[in-house]
């Protein structure tokens, strides 16, 4: 005969015990780094998505400048990125919408008024004609570690999601797992593969080779009246969030010319309006490599149509750097709209 | 809120029935509780929508009462009117209008309407009791037991479709100590729901989704992905549905109410009628009771019969969804119904096997016209299952339809689980409550579906 009081209590009290173990076992872990009360512990960027790993090192006081933008910029190297004593931070997100660099933006200002430099990566995402460019992609965005509010993020933390990544965080401490990303935010994807892959390169290229033959240079072309681009006035909205005293890179980052031929009109246009929006805004240098170039046309430089290699990067950084101390970029690859000139 | 939310299962549920089990053993107050709970519930959704229920139930009690002291059957007739044109306008004008002005060859923009939650239950309980008032198979009832009786949340948005007389006699108990059985068992029940919802249904629906999206886009799916889409979606659609009315069971258990048995184990019918008689099992015997006997049933002779199926189904299919595809649909189970009967009457036989097969391959097919969003995506699907565009079996999705579909055709229902013997044992109780947190940790990230039949 079974006593069902029993049962139930049984029944209810081992769930309650399991799942409070659970939550205090997340909440000492402290995954996204976003529990106000957790222990100090020396944590890293643990989660595989970056919308959660990045929120943390918005917040961290450590860093004083920052890299925004998709998978293009990921390449770039904070460490190589400053002419002085400046702590970039690199939060480009894989196939980040606008909307969701500006979430990320916000989250920095919020937290270091005084942002010393800026980087944005001006893609195609910035250049969509869509009247209502989408907010997310499919990666789930946690708006709730957005906020000012750390308290409210403790609602979002019971679940397995959480529970797997601070299981990778124990990992991590117990020296059985690499973060994710580095503690600035900064992967190098092209270290994961072992050698590059000429013949996968040149196949993930070939479709796009048929295209349209890539002539001369692309000029910027203002864009003709009524064909606006929304999301380039979210990230005027983003400059004028921006505080007054940052130095401002806009980087057209150099994706193969393949893809330049086939985007040419759309991103002359875009690069017109864009030059017009932040003209007179004098913490403003636009580097644009966005053209065909030596350097985007050659194959051996990417990983595909829109991603170019390290190499690449090394030689964006330093032109980075070097706009950021008051020097010109490299000028066969390069074109630099800088302060003056964009007036 | 849906059952399978934190919010739910962690807040509100253990508020209600903590509340509920403290309150003295007195009818009143539990069951104010209970109405003032399920208007809570209801109007989490869309507060909007609680003045609708209100007012729908307010509007029937006080027709019913009219009834029962004139007894002018007139009132009666108002009453189903008023509720099939409260069902109507917001379930169904768009349509009716968008058809008729085609025929008219009227360009019609959409009203915008938003559907109620739950309005094709709550109007479809409150037919029967009125309806049945007139045959005088029902009594007035009290205001507090009437309201408490529609509103009562574990069955408000999905059904099942519960009689008054099914649970208003029960109200009863709630005078006494409830049993703890009852308890501990719909606790069970709500649980193993809950993880065939969360663990199997929403598993199913991206692989179910992957064809019928290729063809929402103007595509056809290959051949070996529309076949995944069909069975995918069979198996989401029987695991998230009947996964409702377990929890519905469960929810009831908690306060010591049983409701009906909704599902039982349909995909082992070995014919379209038996599907019926297993397949949601309370709308059939709402189809029966309350439109195809009134309309004569089977007393006028085999083509009559064939005609009030036929009529019955059609408007099956019309109360699950206003679209041609939903009354198509329809409209092929009436057909294979009279199949069957005409079969049967006939004397005629086959093997049991064979005739599983036919009838399940039928209702496989049939759930796309219910599933897909058009009849051009239907037709779509189903021009891609039965061509040879070729396709590559996903072993993993294919894993989950053979593990899914084994469990649908061999395994006990949830209700024969929370019933049997083995799960009085106190380690049951503990790998039931690892199972609850394991399955509250899943809905914790907030990515849930919302169940299938919402939307109806």
């Amino acid at each position: 005969m079974t006593n069902w009081p029993r049962y139930t209590r049984t029944l209810l009290s081992s769930a309650t015990i399991i799942g409070v173990a659970v939550l205090v076992f997340i909440l000492v872990m402290d995954p996204y780094q976003n529990v106000p009360f957790s222990p100090p512990l020396d944590r890293a960027p643990i989660s595989s998505n970056q919308r959660f790993a990045y929120p943390a090192i918005a917040r961290d006081e450590e860093y004083d400048s920052l890299v925004l933008g998709t998978s293009t910029t990921r390449l770039l190297n904070p460490a190589g990125l400053a002419p002085d004593a400046a702590r970039f931070a690199n939060l480009s997100m894989n196939s980040a919408t606008a909307y969701e660099q500006m979430r990320i933006h916000e989250v920095f200002v919020r937290h270091h008024p005084a942002m010393k430099y800026l980087v944005i990566g001006i893609d195609g995402t910035w250049c969509d004609r869509s009247v209502t460019p989408q907010r997310y992609t499919f990666r789930a965005f946690p708006e709730w570690m957005y906020d000012e509010n750390l308290y409210n993020d403790l609602l979002y933390l019971f679940n397995d999601k959480a529970l797997e990544n601070a299981v990778r965080m124990l990992e991590l401490f117990r020296g059985r797992r690499e973060p994710k990303y580095d503690r600035n935010g900064y992967h190098d994807f092209s270290a994961d593969f072992n050698s590059r892959d000429e013949a996968g390169v040149l196949e993930r290229l070939a479709p796009l080779a048929r295209s349209t033959p890539v002539r001369a240079a692309v000029r910027p072309r203002r864009a003709r009246s009524g064909n606006e681009f929304p999301s380039l006035a979210s990230l005027a909205d983003l400059l004028a969030r921006t505080p007054s005293t940052t130095r401002i890179v806009l980087l057209l980052p150099p994706l193969h010319v393949h893809f330049i031929s086939r985007k040419r009109a759309l991103f002359s246009e875009c690069k017109g309006k864009l030059l017009e929006r932040v003209q007179g805004d004098h913490r403003i240098d636009v580097l644009d490599y966005f053209f065909a170039s030596e350097l985007t046309r050659s194959s051996q430089n990417y990983w595909d149509i829109l991603h170019f290699t390290r190499a690449v990067a090394l030689l964006i950084e330093d032109d980075i750097s070097n706009v950021l101390a008051g020097r010109a970029p490299h000028p066969q690859y390069a074109r630099f709209y800088g302060r003056s000139e964009a007036d | 809120m849906l059952f399978s939310s934190q919010i739910f299962i962690l807040l509100f549920l253990p508020l209600v029935v903590g509340i509920f089990h403290s309150l003295p053993a007195s009818a009143a107050l539990r069951l104010h509780l209970l109405t003032f709970a399920s208007m809570v519930f209801y109007g989490w959704w869309d507060p909007r929508f609680l003045p609708l229920l209100v007012v729908m139930i307010g509007a029937n009690w006080l027709i019913a009462r009219a009834y029962s002291r004139s007894g002018r059957s007139a009132l009666i007739s108002i009453g189903v009117a008023l509720n099939l044109a409260v069902l109507g306008g917001f379930k169904y004008a768009n349509f009716f209008a968008e058809a008729v002005l085609g025929v008219m060859g009227v360009e019609f923009q959409r009203w915008s309407i938003i559907l109620p939650l739950g309005i094709s239950f709550f109007t479809f309980q409150q037919i029967s009791y009125l309806v049945d008032l007139r045959r005088g198979e029902a009594r007035v009832y009290p205001f507090a037991d009437y309201a408490a009786y529609v509103s009562f949340f574990p069955q408000l948005i999905a059904g099942p479709i519960v009689r008054h007389n099914e649970l208003i006699p029960q109200f009863a108990r709630l005078a006494a100590r409830i049993d703890a059985e009852c308890v501990a068992r719909g606790l069970v029940l709500f649980i193993l729901g809950l993880c065939k919802k969360v663990f199997f249904a929403d598993e199913l629906a991206p692989l179910a989704d992957a064809g019928f999206e290729i063809a929402a886009a103007g595509d056809l799916p290959q051949t070996a992905l529309a076949w995944q889409s069909a069975l995918a979606y069979s198996l989401q659609l029987y695991f998230d549905f009947s996964s409702y009315s377990d929890m519905a069971m469960g929810l009831a258990g908690l306060f010591g109410f049983d409701l009906p048995v909704n599902f039982d184990r349909p995909y082992r019918a070995t014919s379209i009628r038996e599907f019926w008689r297993r397949w949601h099992m309370t709308l059939s015997r709402f189809l029966r009771d309350y439109v195809y006997i009134p309309l004569g049933g089977n007393r006028g002779g085999r083509v009559m019969t064939a005609v009030i199926v036929l009529t019955t189904m059609l408007l099956c299919g019309l109360w699950h969804g206003a679209g041609w595809a939903f009354i198509l649909w329809g409209g092929a189970h009436g057909l294979a119904v009279c199949v069957n009967q005409l079969w049967a009457a006939g004397g005629m036989k086959m093997p049991a096997g064979v005739a599983w097969a036919l009838t399940l391959f039928f209702v496989i097919v049939a759930w796309v016209l219910f599933r897909a969003e058009n009849l051009a995506d239907a037709a779509r699907v189903l021009q891609a299952m039965f061509s040879n565009r070729g396709g590559v079996l996903e072993p993993v999705a294919w894993l989950y339809i053979v593990i899914g579909g084994l469990f649908a055709l061999l395994g006990p229902t949830n209700a024969e689980f929370a019933h049997g013997r083995w799960v009085a044992h106190r380690g049951a109780a503990i790998a039931l409550g690892l199972a609850l947190v394991l399955v509250v940790l899943r809905v914790g990230q907030g990515r849930g579906l919302e169940f299938i039949y919402f939307q109806f």
